[in-house]
């Protein structure tokens, strides 16, 4: 378990790098590889399952979580890699463009990126089981060689997902080469269900066709991107986690914390995915938001707030309602058997109704603990306590506790974790 | 031109395909038969149990994909020689797009990387490409318009 904590720790670090394609067009803060591995899993979890060719939709999002995390050591290679001039003006120039080059050279080219990222994932995964290390492996291989549908799908989504991306940086900045990316999908994507979404994409941002649907749904997501936790913003964090980082990083946990279990694996993916989408519509609530009025807030941030019984089922059934609410407004133009899926799963999560359900949110709050404790970490003066003591009551799992009987090594000593309260 | 319900793979593809199934094939028998755990009956919950059972149920869809390929495969052939002047599968085509030469080979969807080299015929660039001969243009209409000027095709086709 030390050894997937280390994992989870090193996949982090995506949170915090920003995707090089958008760095070098000069995008105000772009996206992070956390935050777009994210969207790939949603997008290509929901295209996915209209394809008629039926595929494996837990392999398709374990691919997808996956398909980027060799860059935690080998950075974001681009196309572009090693080509690119100096001068910032060419630089832009060139990037219009999707890059032309013989075949040899490109075969020679992808032979290099292939051996350094696989490298670089070999040295991520090195320390997890024999078991999770060869799916891992396994499902980056389907990636980057295309060699089953999953794979294939995954990697044409990948880049579908990117031209979105792009799409909605130029829709805000039109001054934004999309260009290459079009270029590129035109070669790359032949999955009718992909091309049906590139048709509708074409739509929507040339032909100004009001979104609708699945182009709707992901777009909304991709403004949620950028949403950072509330519990951060409180607790005065610089560039915090956003929940979308944090959805992905719990994805990825639930995947190697619940490998072992018996239980629906497809499902606690999927709820790891969905969990949070409804605070696009609902804003992400803490339990300490109702308690901190005047210049209180330091004082209550320093606790888990304490409620009678009454008081706490009072604030879930209003808390259920207003998430859900925003579940039914955020998903109300999506197919009827998609939109049942994810309120379903939503709601099976929040309300712990089934096993996986428990399990999703018990990994959901030991994955915001992990973030706290690394901000505590930097931060000495970081409000830990409020988290320690909520852990205490919200996980329960034999497995999960042991994970966080050794996160609790990592980050704190003894001598830190005393009662504020006491002098 | 390409029938979509057909899978269209070149000799050593298909010889790649052929393996992966032996191979599976091979993995599978020895479970089934040498290294099933002893609890195959239990019903307790047990990791060693789990794994094996998710394997075997992925290798039997992965069997079953390439069962499906390998019934439905047709294998590229060099044109003859009267042919061999337009664009089919197993064509390596040299283009000019906006004054940049590019160069891929043209592949069904399964063996299709781009990244290598390899497009797919069911890609819209592929798609467009089949039947084109030295000199044609063709014009590919995302958004932005990109003109594809072929300049050479070439087959090698083992």
């Amino acid at each position: 378990m030390e050894k997937i904590l280390d994992f989870l720790i090193k996949a982090g670090n995506l949170k915090k790098m920003p995707r090089t394609g958008f760095v070098w067009l000069g995008v105000k803060e772009p996206e992070t590889i956390a935050q777009h591995s994210y969207r790939v899993a949603l997008m290509n979890w929901i295209l996915g399952m209209k394809e008629k060719r039926k595929m494996n939709i837990e392999k398709v999002i374990k691919t997808s979580l996956v398909h980027d995390i060799c860059e935690v050591y080998a950075g974001d290679m681009t196309p572009y890699w090693g080509l690119l001039p100096a001068d910032p003006v060419q630089r832009l120039e060139m990037l219009k463009h999707y890059i032309r080059l013989p075949k040899g050279v490109k075969l020679k080219r992808d032979r290099v990126k292939h051996n350094k990222e696989k490298k670089a994932l070999q040295k991520l995964i090195k320390g997890l089981d024999q078991k999770d290390r060869k799916e891992m492996m396994d499902f980056w291989m389907d990636y980057e060689k295309m060699r089953n549908r999953e794979g294939r799908f995954v990697r044409q989504g990948d880049k579908v997902e990117t031209l979105l991306q792009a799409l909605e940086y130029w829709g805000s900045a039109p001054d934004t080469p999309v260009m290459g990316w079009w270029e590129e999908v035109e070669e790359v994507v032949d999955i009718p269900v992909l091309r049906d979404f590139l048709d509708k994409l074409e739509k929507n941002f040339y032909k100004k066709k009001a979104a609708f649907g699945e182009i709707e749904f992901l777009m909304k997501i991709g403004q949620f991107k950028k949403m950072p936790r509330r519990g951060w913003v409180l607790r005065e964090v610089k560039n915090p986690e956003t929940i979308v980082e944090h959805a992905f990083l719990t994805a990825l946990a639930v995947w190697l914390l619940g490998s072992r279990k018996r239980l629906n694996h497809e499902k606690m993916l999927k709820m790891s995915l969905a969990y949070e989408i409804c605070e696009i519509y609902a804003g992400d609530e803490t339990p300490y938001d109702k308690l901190i009025s005047g210049g209180n807030k330091n004082e209550v941030l320093k606790r888990w707030p304490k409620l009678l019984k009454k008081e706490k089922e009072r604030l879930f059934i209003q808390d259920y309602k207003k998430e859900k609410k925003a579940l039914e407004k955020l998903t109300a133009n999506l197919h009827p058997r998609l939109k049942k899926e994810l309120i379903g799963l939503w709601d099976e999560c929040k309300r712990q109704t089934t096993f996986e359900g428990t399990f999703v949110n018990q990994v959901y709050w030991l994955t915001t603990y992990l973030q706290a404790l690394q901000y505590y970490k930097i931060n000495k003066k970081f409000p830990i306590w409020g988290w320690y003591e909520q852990v205490r009551q919200y996980i329960y799992d034999p497995a999960l506790i042991r994970f966080l009987d050794i996160l609790e090594k990592k980050f704190l000593s003894r001598k830190l974790v005393i009662d504020p309260d006491q002098p | 031109m390409p029938d979509e319900n057909n899978f269209y793979l070149t000799k050593e593809g298909l010889k790649k395909i052929k393996k992966e199934y032996e191979d599976l094939l091979q993995i599978k028998h020895l479970k089934t038969t040498g290294e099933a755990p002893k609890i195959l009956h239990s019903e307790d919950v047990d990791p060693e149990y789990l794994a094996y059972q998710e394997d075997l149920s992925m290798l039997d869809s992965k069997l079953l994909e390439l069962e499906n390929i390998l019934k439905n495969t047709k294998l590229i052939k060099m044109p003859p020689k009267t042919q061999q002047d337009a664009i089919d599968l197993g064509a390596t085509v040299l283009v000019e797009i906006g004054g940049s030469k590019d160069e891929f080979v043209i592949v069904g969807t399964l063996e299709a990387n781009p990244a290598e080299g390899k497009i797919s015929n069911e890609s819209p660039v592929g798609r467009q490409l089949l039947g084109k001969k030295v000199g044609d243009e063709i014009v590919v209409s995302s958004p932005h318009k990109t003109v594809y000027k072929i300049k050479k095709i070439k087959y090698s086709i083992a």
